[in-house]
């Protein structure tokens, strides 16, 4: 469970957003929706401690995540697994390599085990056949792909989905979309998803935060959202829909 | 102002730096990686430097020297006294700055904008320690290293120069080489290495470190890692010169 | 190129690069990098200018180089030489510190003895240092300091005790006497000065009659030349006389030489002293009868008729 009480965040003199709380419950997946560059992605860092707030706290599972020593902060995230919008994979190592990264250094596991693990990853993602390409060699969706199979293969608690559809063809899109649900269900999965994509929003979201005018303008969840009369919100959507029917 | 935040900020990222240096296990194969790409794929350039720092030097000493009361063992003395105190070390360093600095900055800042640093810190490892560690401490050691290969291959240049231009004998060279030969000369010339190898990489890992505003901001942090490291590199140099010699 | 794996790599490049520090450190330094050395020692009274690295000569060809330079508790300089294994040194060889040249630095040249014995690895052979021209000049110069501070010193000295000895009674009496001294030279000039004009006319007295001797010499001339040539005749007929005086001289030297020898009449007569009892009794006699004579003509006139004789 994650709970975020009071966030204040600054960048200097710029205010990012105040007064920001909501709570996330095991096994459930939000959405923090809201215009670009009105703070979602530096939201997301704040819960995995990546940034640390000006005021308020981010409690994970009873625990003040930025009260902590870096050594059990460290610790924390790896409860995390994070896709990054540009999926963030090293550059320097292949496919499998990137995958097993994690577990080369945060686990004991045998060369064997390591191989078992990260084929199953691959597996979950469908990208068995991509295991000895290099990065460079990947397209846009299987980057993401790789992406979230690095991200489940220390099986997290938490996955944090930074954009995970922006800059794919709508096809691709789907396909990411049903794997974060593929995620949430098999696995029992607590994700956060990022996005603008309000048809990504309506596929996967149990949640969704609403991040606008500087603060957190609007949580409930997808029902809710559909019925309620905020204007702003309202107006977000229509405007993904017309995005969306083109 | 701003200096004075930058300088906070390095400051703070070698207080890291420092902090995380026990985490041998992190950052044990990047150190061996950053041993070869700073030590063993620099040898060839610093090989080259070093042959061509001494033979101009014996060449250009031998024609300003052209005296009859001056014995053509100073040429020797003077070339592998410059050789050994200034110039293995500080021309060496400022190739270096160009090759291993830009390279330093480059590979960080392509991984902070592509969020590959986020990335790391997000799965639970300390960025600082997984990257800024191991080149810093590849520099430390293999800078003094180089610092080898440039005086041999800089005292070998300045007598094949000598040798082959007629200028000066091999013996001759070799008599006064020795007879200014002094211990001390090499231990600083290890020292001011140490001290450059430290400040090239770890300038360049801040520049990259801290690099913002994607392929445009690694250019330019670039750039500047590799100005500052040679700034740097000379200024140290001038203050290890006051206090030691 | 081999597939060699990162610590491999930085493996052979820090033992490489270490090998080639150790043998370019240790052939810089001079110290042969293969071949064995032999170490032996020697002891200076004094070690100016020698270092580690120094190098050993014999007969001008180097043959190694100064390992260390250490004082002994003997007040000495201990220089240990490291020398080529060929090279064997005779016992009762001689170290020299000395300077090849004004611009060079020091070196050890050994000179060979002519033993059949050859001195071990770390044993020990007689230094000397020897001073170099500039040195000797230096030490020169510390000599004539050294002089010239004692002279100063001594200057001092004597002055202190001049300054000792000028108490103020002294002082007073110096005094006075340079101030009748001045009195006196005043008074002489005072008197200089009174009688000027004396002097002055004495003075035109005396050069007058100067120049009157002068014109009288001058008027006389010819007179007195012909007496100096008449005086001149004079004296060269004195030197006739003379010669013919000499002449004279030698033959009365003869005769009277003659004489003396008792030859000839006169020398008998001379040389006889019968002759001369006889003249003497007959002188008496002929008193006597002068006498006689006198008294009693007479008798001795009747036997002769003396006024018949004329």
């Amino acid at each position: 469970m994650i709970e975020i009480k009071n966030l204040k965040k600054s960048f200097g003199d710029l205010l990012v957003w105040e007064d920001v709380s909501f709570q996330i419950d095991d096994g459930e997946t939000v959405a923090i929706i809201g215009r670009s560059g009105c703070g979602k992605s530096v939201l997301l860092k704040h819960i995995n401690a990546l940034l640390n707030p000006d005021e308020g706290e981010v409690i994970i599972d009873g625990n003040n995540i930025h009260a902590m020593d870096y050594v059990d902060q460290r610790r924390l995230r790896q409860k995390f697994g994070v896709l990054f919008q540009g999926s963030a994979l090293f550059d320097s190592i292949n496919t499998f390599e990137n995958v097993a990264f994690p577990l080369r250094y945060f686990t004991k596991q045998s060369e064997e085990e390591i191989r078992k693990n990260v084929m199953q990853s691959l597996e979950y993602v469908n990208l068995e056949e991509a295991a000895d390409k290099e990065t460079s060699e990947l397209s846009g969706g299987m980057r993401k792909r790789v992406g979230l199979a690095r991200a489940i293969v220390l099986r997290p608690h938490y996955i944090m989905y930074d954009e995970p559809t922006s800059g794919l063809d709508p096809q691709t899109a789907d396909e990411i979309n049903e794997l974060i649900n593929g995620m949430a269900n098999t696995l029992d999965i607590t994700s956060i998803v990022v996005t603008h994509d309000m048809h990504s929003v309506l596929e996967v979201a149990d949640k969704v935060a609403f991040l606008n005018n500087q603060t957190l303008s609007w949580f409930g969840t997808l029902e809710e959202m559909k019925r309620s009369d905020q204007q702003d919100l309202q107006d977000f959507i229509t405007a993904s829909e017309y995005q969306i029917k083109g | 102002m701003r200096s004075l935040t930058e300088l906070g900020k390095y400051s703070n990222l070698l207080y890291q730096a420092l902090r995380s240096s026990t985490e041998f296990s992190t950052y044990r194969k990047n150190l061996f990686q950053e041993l070869v790409k700073v030590g063993y794929d620099s040898v060839p350039i610093i090989i080259l430097t070093g042959i061509f720092t001494g033979s101009v030097m014996t060449l250009q000493s031998a024609y300003q020297l052209e005296s009859a009361f001056i014995p053509l063992s100073t040429i020797g003395a003077i070339v592998s006294e410059s050789i050994l105190i200034e110039l293995a070390a500080v021309i060496s360093s400022l190739v270096l700055a160009g090759k291993v600095g830009a390279r330093v900055a480059t590979e960080l800042g392509t991984m902070r904008v592509t969020e590959q640093i986020d990335a790391l810190e997000s799965m639970g490892f300390n960025s600082v320690s997984f990257l800024v560690v191991p080149r810093v401490l590849a520099g430390i050691f293999m800078f003094p290293v180089l610092y080898i290969v440039a005086s041999v291959c800089g005292l070998g240049g300045g007598l094949a120069a000598g040798f082959f231009s007629g200028t000066v004998p091999p013996a001759d060279f070799l008599q006064g080489a020795r007879m200014y030969f002094y211990p001390w000369n090499v231990v600083f010339g290890f020292v001011k290495m140490f001290v450059f190898g430290f400040i090239i990489t770890s300038v360049s890992c801040y520049k990259g470190y801290y690099a913002s505003g994607g392929a445009e901001g690694v250019g330019k942090s670039t750039t500047n890692a590799t100005v500052l490291s040679c700034i740097f590199v000379l200024l140290a140099d001038f203050i290890l010169a006051a206090l030691l010699l | 190129m081999l597939n060699l794996s990162n610590e491999v790599k930085v493996g052979i490049t820090v033992l490489l690069a270490f090998l080639v520090a150790v043998v370019g450190f240790r052939f810089m330094r001079d110290v042969p990098i293969f071949r064995q050395t032999v170490e032996i020692s020697t002891t200076f009274d004094r070690g100016d200018g020698i270092s580690r690295g120094s190098i050993v000569y014999v007969r001008g060809v180097k043959v190694g180089s100064v390992r260390s330079v250490s004082l002994t508790p003997e007040n000495s300089v201990r220089v240990v030489m490291q020398l080529d294994g060929t090279t064997r040194v005779p016992k009762g060889s001689v170290a020299q510190l000395t300077s090849l040249g004004i611009v060079e630095g020091k070196s050890i040249v050994i000179r060979f003895s002519d033993s059949d014995e050859y001195v071990e690895f770390g044993e020990s052979i007689e230094g000397v240092y020897v001073e170099s021209m500039t040195e000797v000049l230096g030490s020169r110069s510390e000599e004539i300091a050294g002089d010239v501070s004692e002279s100063l010193s001594e200057l001092n000295t004597f002055l202190r005790q001049l300054n000792i000895a000028f108490d103020d009674e002294t002082r007073v009496t110096v005094s006075e006497t340079l101030e009748s001294a001045s009195r006196t030279t005043k008074q002489i000039a005072s008197i200089l000065e009174d009688k000027q004009s004396e002097i002055d006319s004495a003075i035109d007295a005396g050069s007058r009659m100067l120049s009157q001797l002068d014109t009288l010499a001058t008027d006389s001339r010819p007179q007195i030349e012909s007496i100096m040539a008449a005086i001149e005749e004079n004296v060269n007929e004195l030197e006739t006389v003379r010669k013919e005086l000499e002449i004279a001289t030698s033959n009365l030297n003869e005769i009277l030489e003659k004489i003396n020898s008792g030859e000839g009449t006169l020398g008998k007569l001379v040389n006889d002293p019968a002759l001369y009892e006889n003249l003497n009794s007959l002188t008496e006699e002929m008193n006597e009868l002068v006498k006689g004579i006198n008294e009693n003509p007479g008798r001795y006139l009747r036997h002769m008729s003396i006024i018949d004789l004329f």
